[in-house]
């Protein structure tokens, strides 16, 4: 039986390495997503093109606009010196914000009545426009608690370095585990899960599809190998690839990319089995089913994508509606990214994830029961 | 010695076609057993139940004594397979394809490297081992693929229409290897729908429409199913001349094939005097009158014929009644 095993191993590995396809698939997704979420992809805005319209043009107006050059969000493209040239700019997409400080902006703060600025967003991007104007809310408010503090300080004619009690509520802000909220430290973990999925799913179905399609598989039943030792044979090769890419992934987000790697790398091999068992019976299920292997290919995808968006890898489980939330709990994926998240970020363990990890091996049971009855059926 | 291969009231059914209906034969041990038939006969259907890649309706079959049922891992252990897509890897190395089946099947450790270099010397690729399989001509993957079925030196080896899409050339050497290979002993159940190559078997079975209608070595088949002599006759009206003849004394048979007329009569010279006599009194000019050798051709299409007919009157019977 090992040997037999054994015998197909080695074939597999052969047959992969001297594909060109196969050997494709093995490295690039892993490299490519690496740069595309680390380099590329990310819901952090930075650098915002910026036009700036000082009407006012005195001391206070730019102070004012100074708030907003200073922290490095906003990048000044633009200074206009009309509200008529705001239109065209925005209709060219050559800014994102407009600062427009109107005329008696330094009067109206002197003199303690209300100030005006307009502020224009492009909302094309919502959610872009919407962090965009969290940056600004919290420039435009710490300007105001300034020039207040200040008055306060005038008003009660109190020495500036004593503190001072405001009437109002502080709100300090303090992220756990992702502390600088960088989007990268949020996906490199998810590329571990995407990658197993198209290593697990769409390479051990095309691999006996393939055997199919050009009528190897016949050859094969009729020798005395069991179904059963072929499988085990074929997934093998796969489950080396496997670890090989997460141990890329994981070597380049940290090393690299700085991504923070808290939990345990043993917990990690463990977590990666569970749903990699997951992936290799949706394979053979997806093997039962597919007559050519770009049929496998396409079942692949067609199964790919649902299960990225409602996995919670770019999109939160928790703002999808009750029945979708309901269907990613059939999903694998989901729970092996609340697993990735939990070891890399929070440096969780199996007594915080054991959930997830009942999860993944339930489907696994599921899924595998249903492809072997289908497989065997299918070489009958 | 028992038979290699004994099969009773074999049946499969797909859905509501029955591609193989009540077939009985056996195969003699060391024999070459030719399964013929046009395509879609059942013939494949045939070879893949008797070896364990589909499973019958109903019926008994064993393989070197080994129920098909039950015993389908003992049967797999000491036969060959090869079908007409020659199972390869195209993209292994030809010694890699020997290397994995002969793995597979498990040959051993002691004779392993002399069973390889058995199967490149019969594939003639001795100086190509290290060749990409898929590169290699038809002829050669053929040979290949023969040679990996005979790593494990089965009792019984079962071809598929080994040689569809080979040239003539390779054909002919193909069947001069398969006559070695019975000749050291080895039973080969071939199938095939060329009625030249059914000359090369010691017996043959003719499946048509599912059903076993004959089974014979060639020469019982030529002589032995045709009851007289087939004489052909050239004639002016042949469909009259059938009619006319098909009523005498002594003819048993008289078919219309393409211009000529084929007649089966008891006795020869006293046929062909009838024969004669009964045209020149109808007016029809006959040209010429002489017995032949029936081919294998000859036979199968009056079997089928007669197969045909009797399945007709079955049906108009079954209309009447």
């Amino acid at each position: 039986m090992f040997e037999r095993i054994i015998h197909i191993v080695r074939k597999e590995f052969r047959q992969m390495f001297r594909d060109r396809m196969m050997r494709f698939l093995i490295f690039l997704p892993p490299i490519m997503e690496m740069l595309v979420f680390g380099y590329a992809a990310s819901f952090d805005v930075n650098s915002i093109p910026t036009a700036i319209l000082d009407e006012d043009k005195t001391p206070a107006s730019r102070a004012f606009v100074e708030e907003f050059s200073s922290n490095g969000y906003f990048n000044f493209t633009q200074y206009l010196s009309s509200p008529d040239q705001i239109d065209s700019l925005f209709d060219r997409v050559d800014v994102t914000v407009c600062v427009y400080v109107k005329k008696g902006f330094e009067r109206s703060i002197g003199s303690g009545t209300a100030a005006e600025v307009l502020i224009v967003v492009d909302g094309t991007d919502s959610s872009n426009a919407s962090v965009v104007v969290g940056y600004i809310t919290r420039i435009v408010n710490s300007y105001s608690e300034d020039i207040l503090l200040e008055r306060i300080t005038k008003f009660r004619g109190v020495n500036p370095t004593v503190p001072i009690s405001a009437n109002r509520v502080d709100l300090i802000e303090r992220t756990w585990y992702n502390e600088e909220l960088k989007s990268r430290n949020f996906f490199i973990p998810g590329i571990i899960a995407n990658i197993l999925t198209v290593v697990g799913i769409m390479m051990s179905a095309m691999s006996i599809v393939k055997e199919r399609e050009i009528g190897t598989m016949e050859q094969i039943i009729v020798t005395p190998i069991s179904p059963l030792e072929l499988i085990i044979g074929k997934m093998i090769p796969l489950v080396v690839i496997a670890y090989i890419d997460v141990c890329l992934v994981t070597a380049i987000g940290t090393l690299w990319f700085g991504v923070p790697f808290k939990g345990s790398f043993i917990f990690l091999f463990v977590a990666v089995a569970f749903f990699f068992a997951a992936n290799l019976s949706f394979g053979l299920l997806i093997s039962t089913v597919s007559a050519t292997q770009q049929q496998a290919m396409m079942n692949t995808f067609l199964y790919t994508f649902p299960a990225m968006l409602f996995s919670g890898f770019a999109f939160p489980i928790e703002s999808m509606p009750y029945a979708i939330v309901l269907i990613t709990y059939a999903n694998p994926m989901r729970y092996f990214i609340e697993l990735l998240r939990g070891i890399f970020i929070k440096g969780m363990g199996p007594t915080q994830l054991w959930p997830s990890l009942l999860g993944l091996l339930l489907i696994s049971i599921i899924a595998l029961a249903v492809s072997v009855a289908r497989f065997r059926k299918r070489i009958a | 010695m028992e038979d290699a291969v004994v099969v009773k009231d074999l049946t499969r059914v797909f859905g509501d076609f029955v591609a193989v209906d009540r077939v009985s034969f056996s195969v003699k041990r060391g024999e070459i057993f030719g399964f013929l038939g046009p395509n879609g006969a059942g013939k494949s259907t045939t070879i893949r139940m008797l070896n364990g890649i589909l499973m019958p309706t109903s019926g008994q079959a064993h393989v070197l004594g080994f129920d098909i049922y039950t015993q389908v891992d003992r049967i797999k252990e000491n036969i060959g397979y090869m079908s007409q897509k020659f199972s390869l890897y195209d993209d292994l190395k030809v010694i890699e394809n020997i290397e994995f089946y002969g793995g597979i099947y498990q040959v051993a450790k002691q004779k392993r490297q002399q069973r390889y270099e058995w199967a490149l010397r019969m594939a003639g690729l001795t100086d190509k081992r290290e060749a990409i399989t898929g590169a290699l001509a038809v002829g050669w993957k053929q040979r290949l693929a023969l040679g990996c079925a005979l790593l494990h030196e089965p009792q019984v080896l079962f071809l598929d229409e080994p040689t569809s899409g080979v040239d003539p050339k390779s054909r002919r050497d193909f069947w001069d290897l398969i006559g070695e290979i019975a000749d050291r002993g080895t039973t080969v159940f071939v199938t095939t729908h060329y009625m030249d190559e059914a000359e090369h078997c010691d017996r043959l079975g003719l499946i048509y429409r599912a059903r076993l209608i004959t089974i014979g070595t060639p020469e019982e088949l030529k002589y032995g199913s045709m009851p007289g002599t087939v004489v052909e006759v050239e004639a002016s009206d042949p469909v009259r001349a059938a009619d006319l003849v098909r009523n005498v004394n002594g003819v048993l048979e008289a078919a219309v094939f393409g211009a000529n007329l084929h007649v089966v009569v008891r006795d020869k010279k006293e046929g062909i005097r009838t024969i004669s006599r009964v045209l020149a009194g109808a007016a029809i000019e006959v040209t010429s009158i002489r017995p032949i050798e029936p081919s294998l051709e000859d036979v199968f299409v009056s079997l089928i014929r007669s197969e045909d007919l009797a399945d007709e009157n079955g049906a108009r019977d079954a209309a009447g009644s």
